[in-house]
């Protein structure tokens, strides 16, 4: 997909929160809004313009990345997620995609081509 | 466990023969010595009987005395009154002779003409003619008579007695013998009576050892039987239990009176489908393990447990022991290691990710303003996080090894595209340490059913441990071929070669990441992926020094048998005698095609058969016979003609000719024609495909 895209990321770790953004960065047509908790996506999501695609990680406290995935679509049902996890083995990314997942990304991943990993998981 | 042999029973035959034998040789030596004692007793008898007639000879001859002396004084004196002993002597004599046997018999006559000439002398006595009777004594007839006669008695008397001494002597020899032959006999029995007490002791004690065996073995059997903390379960064939432990009466919750004669089901309940335990058991393939079955417990709940099973054979039939183990724990730790490595890698991967993301986005800003020292020390971190995930990974991959989760997929793959990506991933750290990765490559592509991610991540270690083998400025060779009908990568490297100590367990884990500064466990998975993958990977040294790893796969065939790879080049199928030609074509057409050389007409028609080539070049003259023989069966696997192309010095008929598409005359035309022609044909079968 090329174009403009406007991405949410919600991860609880603030180290991981900046490399996504510089690293999505260097796409200059992606807008990257990033979040720590399940609460403060919800409200960006309410508070619009509608996103492109949703970045979740998987393990957070409070609220997990599927579940989350289940209450973000409770708001916008077609909303693309991608999980970015550092779970590898099969059966937990077998698990991510039963969830619901259009992607996921293994951590640790390549910053320098992230943008286009993200890209090409989407229509 | 050794199987013990049972006792073997005693022998019966060995038995009845020494309880018959040693009685009949203690009867025939009493036999014996029952005949020597009667042989003593007769020998005795015969010495007195020669005693006796020893005896009668000399009172035979007293007695003729006797008479000799009546006859004597009747001649001296005159008076009658001398001749009174005469008659009686003469009666005793004649009582003699009977009892003196044989030896009486001999004496008769010489007694008798004794007698005569006393009745002869006494009778002139009688007419009154004393003068007549003394002339007749005097002329010494009758003392000459007599004289015989006593050395005849002398000599009788001899023979008895030596007759009787004999017997005396054979006497004394059967009665010594008879003697030794009771002492013999006597020391027999003693000997037997002692053999048959000791033996009795022996039976009695070894009886006594064996039920005290027999109780000691029972007991510690029971012991086993309460002690093991595993479910046994002792079960006839026909599943049927006999006996069950304390420790499954704990685990089970029934007594061992509530399962005794019961059927094993109500312990291991059928499954429907699946692996039946049960279902082995008459079929007597029924010794093993079998893991995860499922047990249920008196109060209906289940456990799953693992089942070993093992046959006794005893004398009223086999039974099978069960030992059923609570898999709980195993179950228990198996997912507690799961959640570990799980955290474990999650919580190191999150860092990491951190750490390799913000080094990777550093070096690729613009290190220009950096001084030299900033660019060489970010390089090393970034280098030991990778090294850090890549242990990670590595682990990871183990324990999916360990689980038997490792999933390799088999896609048709050119292991050239594999070289190819290794030496170009390789070529960074390559570099930084000023050596060269050379990728020799295979003229045609090599074909496998492999997983090119996994096979990548075994080159890539190869070539990772060849770069940490060598020293600066050296060169690391990739190389990809056909080898011995199987597909061959390999890496070769100018190190110092394996230490020696570690040359027999260098794929093991943990046992060469000091060698190739890696994390020790890169081998033991390369090891893995290609054994899954039917191939072989090992090291050798190399001639000119360093070692060379290599592994070899299975070449990728398609089901009528063609090498795909080859496939992907034509395969040409040369039929030519002259060997050095067809290797000449072999490397003028290696970049087009793949050639086979048949230097006659059997070999051509194997080859025909088993690699199915593209395209046949022909000679006319071979061997064995004429090349036109071939050409009708030269049909590809629809039936269809083969393009033929002939390559010959001989004359070729026309309608052979119409059969080629290409008729080349060795001589007049050169290689470098020949090859054009091939190429052109390759070129033109390719547009109709």
């Amino acid at each position: 997909m090329t174009g403009p895209l406007r991405l949410l990321l919600v991860d609880d770790d603030p180290d991981i929160r900046t490399i996504v953004t510089l690293a999505l960065g260097l796409d200059p047509a992606m807008t990257l809004v990033a979040v720590g908790t399940p609460d403060e996506a919800l409200a960006a999501i309410a508070a619009g313009p509608p996103f492109d695609a949703a970045l979740l990680d998987v393990t957070m406290p409070v609220m997990d990345g599927p579940a989350l995935l289940g209450a973000v679509r409770a708001i916008v049902p077609d909303l693309p997620v991608i999980f970015m996890t550092a779970h590898s083995r099969a059966h937990e990314l077998v698990a991510l995609y039963a969830a619901g997942a259009r992607g996921v990304i293994v951590k640790p991943f390549d910053p320098l081509t992230l943008a286009v990993q993200v890209r090409a998981l989407l229509p | 466990m050794t199987t013990l042999a049972p006792p073997a029973p005693p022998s019966r035959w060995r038995f009845l023969l020494i309880a018959t034998l040693t009685p009949l040789l203690l009867a025939a030596l009493i036999g014996w010595t029952g005949v020597e004692h009667a042989r003593s007793l007769e020998a005795q008898a015969e010495a007195a009987r020669s005693f006796e007639r020893e005896r009668v000879l000399l009172l035979l001859m007293s007695a003729v005395k006797d008479a000799e002396t009546a006859q004597r004084g009747l001649l001296l004196t005159g008076d009658r009154a001398f001749l009174a002993p005469y008659a009686p002597a003469r009666a005793e004599v004649e009582r003699l002779l009977g009892a003196a046997g044989a030896a009486g018999r001999s004496l008769r006559p010489a007694i008798a003409a004794k007698f005569a000439e006393l009745d002869a002398t006494i009778a002139l006595f009688e007419r009154g003619d004393a003068a007549a009777m003394r002339r007749e004594v005097a002329s010494g007839r009758g003392k000459r008579i007599m004289d015989a006669l006593r050395d005849a008695v002398a000599a009788a008397a001899a023979a008895e007695r030596t007759r009787s001494a004999e017997r005396s002597a054979s006497f004394r020899r059967h009665r010594d013998d008879s003697y030794r032959l009771l002492e013999v006999s006597g020391a027999l029995a003693g000997l037997i009576l002692l053999g048959v007490i000791l033996a009795l002791w022996r039976s009695l004690s070894e009886r006594h050892a064996a039920a005290r065996a027999a109780h000691e073995a029972a007991t510690r059997h029971a012991a086993i039987l309460a002690s093991t903390t595993d479910t046994l379960l002792i079960v006839t064939t026909g599943g049927t239990i006999e006996t069950i432990n304390a420790a499954g009466q704990d685990l089970l919750g029934y007594s061992a009176a509530e399962l005794s004669a019961r059927d094993l089901a109500t312990v291991l309940p059928s499954r429907a489908g699946g692996d039946d335990l049960r279902a082995r058991f008459g079929a007597g393939a029924a010794r093993g393990v079998f893991p995860d079955q499922v047990a249920r417990r008196r109060d209906g709940s289940d456990v799953t447990v693992d089942v070993a099973i093992g046959v006794m054979h005893g004398p009223d039939g086999d039974r099978l022991v069960l030992s059923l183990r609570d898999a709980s724990d195993r179950l228990r730790i198996a997912r507690a290691k799961d959640e570990l490595i799980s955290t474990v890698s999650h919580e190191l991967r999150t860092p990491l990710t951190s750490v390799v993301g913000s080094l990777a986005l550093l070096r690729a800003a613009d290190a220009g303003e950096w001084p030299p020292q900033a660019v060489r020390l970010v390089a090393i971190a970034d280098n030991n996080a990778r090294r850090l995930i890549r242990l990670i990974d590595d682990m990871l991959d183990v324990d999916r090894i360990e689980s038997g989760q490792l999933t390799i997929a088999r896609k048709p793959l050119d292991l050239r595209t594999i070289t190819a990506q290794a030496t170009l991933d390789g070529e960074g750290v390559a570099q930084r340490h000023a050596m060269t990765l050379v990728d020799v490559v295979a003229p045609a592509p090599v074909m496998v059913a492999g997983d090119d991610g996994r096979l990548l991540q075994v080159v890539t270690n190869l070539v990772s441990n060849a770069i940490h083998a060598s020293v600066r400025g050296e060169t690391v060779t990739l190389r990809t071929e056909v080898a011995g009908g199987r597909a061959r990568v390999s890496v070769d490297d100018h190190g110092p070669g394996v230490p020696a100590d570690l040359r027999s367990r260098l794929f093991d884990r943990f046992q060469s990441q000091r060698a190739s500064g890696g994390t020790g466990l890169g081998l033991a998975i390369a090891r893995e992926i290609v054994r899954r993958l039917d191939g072989t990977i090992w090291f050798e040294d190399r001639a000119g020094g360093g070692t060379r790893f290599a592994f070899d796969l299975p070449l990728l065939t398609d089901a009528t048998g063609d090498a795909v790879g080859q496939a992907g080049t034509p395969l040409i199928l040369h039929v030519d005698d002259d060997h050095d030609l067809c290797e000449a074509m072999t490397v003028a057409l290696e970049d087009v095609a793949t050639m086979i050389c048949a230097k006659g007409l059997d070999a051509a028609r194997a080859d025909m058969r088993d690699r199915r080539p593209t395209l046949v070049l022909l000679d006319m003259a071979l061997g064995d016979g004429t090349g036109a023989a071939l050409i009708p069966e030269l049909l590809d696997a629809g039936g269809q003609p083969i393009p033929l192309v002939l390559l010959t010095a001989a004359d070729v008929p026309p309608e052979i000719a119409r059969r080629a598409t290409a008729v080349l005359v060795k001589g007049r035309h050169d290689l470098a024609a020949v090859v054009e022609t091939i190429r052109r044909q390759l070129r033109e079968l390719g547009a109709h495909r």
